[in-house]
C-alpha cells in the first residue's frame, strides 16, 4: 500500500505531536534536570519536523495532487489476498489459539494451511507440516528448553521424546 | 601469545566448530536464494544463539554473515539476480560471464575474492581494534554521544531514498527503542499499562518481524513457485585457471579490500555500500573502463573482496565503541548485549581470550568458505530451483518459534507481526528498515549518553564540544549534515543566476 508523502508526513506530524505531548506530561524527577519525557519531547519534535518537511517536499516537487494512497494492483487478485489472508492470518492465529491447544496441533494446522496453499500438495503437506512441528519441539522444546506450550495435548506429554 | 593459545583452544571446540559449520551451510543456502538477506539469515539464527555459550553464538553469525554475502553471488550469476544486495553492484558483468560460458571463473573469482577479503578485513580488525580500544578507554559519555549520532547520520545517508525518509526510518527506529523502561530513571514509557512491554519490544522479534516479514508478505502476494525452472550455466571448473585470471587484477583486489574494511568501519555503512563503491572505483581507475557491464572479471574481483571485507570492518566499531557498523553488526552487538557481554573498550581487557577466539573466528570462517562455497556452486541447481510455496511456510514457522523462544510468551510474535507489518509498509513507501534497526539498538545508548553528558554538564549543551575528541566528532556530524545542503543551496543559486 503506498501512501504519497504528503499523507506520510502528515501521519509523521501527528505521531510527533502524539509522542511530543506524552513526553511532555510525563512526570519529572525532582533530583534530575532532565526526567524520562526529555528525550520523547525530543523525538516527537524531531517526527514533526521530518513530517512537515515531508509535505513541504512534496509541494515543491509539484506532484500530481488528489491520489492520497493506492493499493498494489497485485492485491487485487483473489489469489494474492488469499495468500496474503492465509499467512498473516495464520500468524494471528497461532497467537490467539496457541497457548489454548498446543504448538503441535495450531504449529501443525498452520504450517499446513500454507502449504496446501503455495506448494499445492495437500497430502505432502500434511507430512511435512507434522515433521516440522516435531522436529521444532525436539530442537527447541527438548535440547533449548523452550516451554513450547503443548495444550490439548498436555496428557500425554512425556510420551513421546518431547518431554 | 598466551591469549591466542587460549583462544585457540577456545575456538577448535567440536562445540564450535559443528556450530559454524551448520550455521555456514544455512548461510550459503539462504544467501544462494534471492530475496533472502544476509540481515534475515543472521536474524533467524538469534533464537538459536540464546541458548549457547557467547563464542558459540557469536562465531556462528560470523559463520552465516559471511557466507550468505558470498553466496549471494551465486544467483546473481547463473540467473542473474542477486541473492544479496551486497551483489547488486556487479550482477551485470557476472551474468555476462556465465552467457559468454565463464560462469566457473566468475564463482571461482567471487568465492576467493570474498575469502581474501574476508581475512583482510579480519586482520585489520584485529591490528587495529585493540589500539583504538586503548584510545577509546578515555571516551566519556559526550564522545559516545557523538559517536552514536554519527553512526546514525551516515545510516540516513548512504542508505537508499531520500534522506527525508532515511531520517524518518531513524526516527521510528529510536522511537521504539523508547518503550518500556528508560535508561536513567527506570520509569515506564509507551507501555500502554502492559507488563510485556516494561522490558521493551525486544531486538529479536523486532529484528525478525523487520527482516523477515515482509519477503513472507511479498511473496504470499505474488507466489512465484521458482524463480527458474532449470540452470543451464556450466560450473564445472571453479578453481581451474583462477589464478592465471586474478593475477591481472591483484591492485584491484587489495582496493576492493582495503575500500571495503574503510567502509565496513564507518558507523552505518554495510557490505552493499563498500561493493557499490568498490566497484565504482575500479571502473574509474581502469584502463578499459568500456569492458565493465559487458563481463569484464576487474569489476567482480574487487567489489567481491570489498563486500566480504566490510564485514571484519564494520566490526571494528562494533566491538571498539559498541556502536554497529551496519544492520549485521547491530544484531551482533544485540547478541553480546543478551549474552552479558557489553562491547566497547573494556572488551578487549577484561576478556581477552573471547575476544581473540572471536576475531579468530573470522578467519576461520573464511577459510572455510573455500570448500564450502564451492559445495554450493555444484548444488546450486538445486538450490535455484527450490520450491518457495515450500520454503517460506518453513520460514515464517521458524520466525513465529524464534520470536516466541526469547521471552517464552506470544507477546513476542505480536511484536513481530506488528514489526513485519510496520517494515512491509516502510519498504513500499521507499522508507528504509535498516537505519531503524540500526536506532533501534543504537536508541538506549544514544538517550543515555546524552542525559549523562546533560547531567554532567548541568544542562549547557556547549560542553558537548569542550572536549577534543568530542568537538572533532560534533563538528564532523555537523559537516556531513551543512556541507551537502550547503552544495545544494550553491548549485541552486548557480543554476538561478544563469537562468
Amino acid at each position: 500500500m503506498r501512501f504519497n508523502n504528503t499523507l506520510i508526513g502528515l501521519m509523521t506530524a501527528l505521531l510527533g505531536l502524539y509522542v511530543f505531548v506524552t513526553g511532555y506530561r510525563m512526570p519529572g524527577l525532582a533530583h534530575l534536570q532532565f526526567g524520562p519525557g526529555f528525550f520523547p519531547c525530543l523525538i516527537g519534535i524531531g517526527l514533526m519536523g521530518t513530517g512537515v518537511g515531508l509535505v513541504i517536499e512534496r509541494w515543491l516537487s509539484g506532484a500530481p495532487k488528489g491520489i492520497w494512497f493506492e493499493i498494489d494492483s497485485r492485491l487485487r487478485s483473489s489469489q494474492a489476498q488469499t495468500g496474503v489472508l492465509l499467512m498473516l492470518g495464520g500468524i494471528v492465529f497461532y497467537i490467539m489459539v496457541s497457548e489454548e491447544a498446543g504448538f503441535l496441533l495450531t504449529g501443525a494446522v498452520v504450517l499446513w494451511g500454507n502449504l496446501w496453499w503455495f506448494w499445492r500438495r495437500p497430502l505432502a503437506a500434511i507430512f511435512v507440516s507434522l515433521l516440522t512441528v516435531v522436529l521444532i519441539q525436539i530442537s527447541f522444546g527438548s535440547l533449548m528448553k523452550v516451554p513450547l506450550p503443548m495444550g490439548w495435548l498436555e496428557p500425554i506429554q512425556g510420551v513421546f521424546s518431547w518431554k | 601469545m598466551e591469549v591466542i593459545i587460549s583462544a585457540l583452544g577456545l575456538l577448535f571446540q567440536a562445540e564450535v566448530l559443528l556450530a559454524m559449520l551448520g550455521a555456514s551451510i544455512f548461510g550459503l543456502a539462504v544467501g544462494a536464494i534471492p530475496g533472502l538477506t544476509a540481515s534475515m539469515a543472521v536474524s533467524m539464527l538469534v533464537p538459536l544463539t540464546f541458548f549457547m555459550s557467547p563464542l558459540v553464538a557469536i562465531s556462528m553469525i560470523v559463520a552465516v554473515s559471511a557466507m550468505a554475502i558470498t553466496s549471494g553471488d551465486i544467483p546473481a550469476a547463473l540467473i542473474r539476480i542477486p541473492g544479496t544486495p551486497a551483489s547488486a553492484a556487479y550482477v551485470e558483468d557476472s551474468y555476462q560471464m556465465t552467457l559468454q560460458g565463464k560462469a566457473g571463473l566468475v564463482l571461482g573469482t567471487s568465492l576467493v575474492t570474498s575469502a581474501i577479503g574476508g581475512i583482510f578485513g579480519t586482520l585489520c580488525l584485529i591490528f587495529f581494534a585493540p589500539a583504538l580500544a586503548e584510545f577509546a578507554l578515555n571516551f566519556s559519555a559526550f564522545e559516545f554521544f557523538w559517536l552514536c549520532l554519527l553512526g546514525l547520520s551516515c545510516a540516513i545517508l548512504v542508505s537508499s531514498g531520500p534522506v527525508l525518509k532515511g531520517v524518518l526510518s531513524v526516527l521510528i527506529g529510536l522511537l521504539l527503542a523508547l518503550v518500556g523502561l528508560d535508561p536513567v530513571a527506570g520509569q515506564s514509557r509507551f507501555t500502554f499499562g502492559s507488563t510485556d512491554m516494561l522490558g521493551g519490544l525486544g531486538l529479536v522479534p523486532v529484528l525478525v518481524g523487520m527482516f523477515a516479514l515482509p519477503e513472507l508478505i511479498r511473496f504470499a502476494i505474488n507466489p512465484l513457485p521458482r524463480l527458474i525452472d532449470n540452470v543451464t550455466a556450466n560450473t564445472k571448473h571453479v578453481f581451474k585457471g583462477l589464478f592465471k585470471a586474478l593475477w591481472p587484477h591483484r591492485v584491484g583486489i587489495m582496493q576492493g579490500n582495503v575500500v571495503g574494511t574503510a567502509i565496513g568501519a564507518l558507523p552505518g555503512a554495510g557490505s552493499d555500500v563498500a561493493a557499490y563503491v568498490s566497484y565504482a572505483i575500479s571502473k574509474k581507475f581502469s584502463k578499459t573502463p568500456e569492458r565493465f557491464g559487458k563481463g569484464h572479471l576487474e569489476g567482480v574481483a574487487a567489489a567481491g573482496a570489498a563486500n566480504n571485507s566490510s564485514v571484519g570492518g564494520s566490526w571494528i566499531p562494533s566491538m571498539v565503541f559498541g556502536i554497529p557498523g551496519d544492520s549485521l553488526s547491530a544484531i551482533v552487538i544485540g547478541v553480546l548485549l543478551m549474552k552479558g557481554l557489553t562491547p566497547g573498550p573494556t572488551i578487549f581487557t577484561k576478556q581477552p581470550e573471547l575476544t581473540t577466539a572471536i576475531l579468530l573466528s573470522f578467519i576461520l570462517a573464511n577459510l572455510m568458505l573455500l570448500p564450502l562455497g564451492w559445495l554450493a556452486i555444484k548444488s546450486s541447481a538445486r538450490l535455484l530451483t527450490l520450491h518457495r510455496g515450500l520454503l517460506m511456510p518453513l520460514i515464517m514457522m521458524v520466525c513465529m518459534v524464534g520470536a516466541f523462544a526469547i521471552t517464552n510468551s506470544v507477546f513476542a510474535i505480536v511484536v513481530m507481526l506488528l514489526a513485519g507489518l510496520l517494515g512491509f509498509w516502510m519498504e513500499e513507501n521507499d522508507i528504509p528498515t535498516s537505519p531503524a534497526i540500526l536506532a533501534f539498538v543504537l536508541g538506549p545508548m544514544v538517550e543515555s549518553n546524552f542525559l549523562n553528558g546533560m547531567l554532567i554538564a548541568r544542562g549547557d549543551f556547549a560542553q558537548f564540544f569542550a572536549r577534543p575528541i568530542a568537538a572533532t566528532l560534533g563538528v564532523l556530524i555537523c559537516m556531513i549534515w551543512l556541507v551537502p545542503l550547503g552544495v545544494m543551496l550553491y548549485r541552486k543559486y548557480r543554476a538561478a543566476s544563469r537562468s
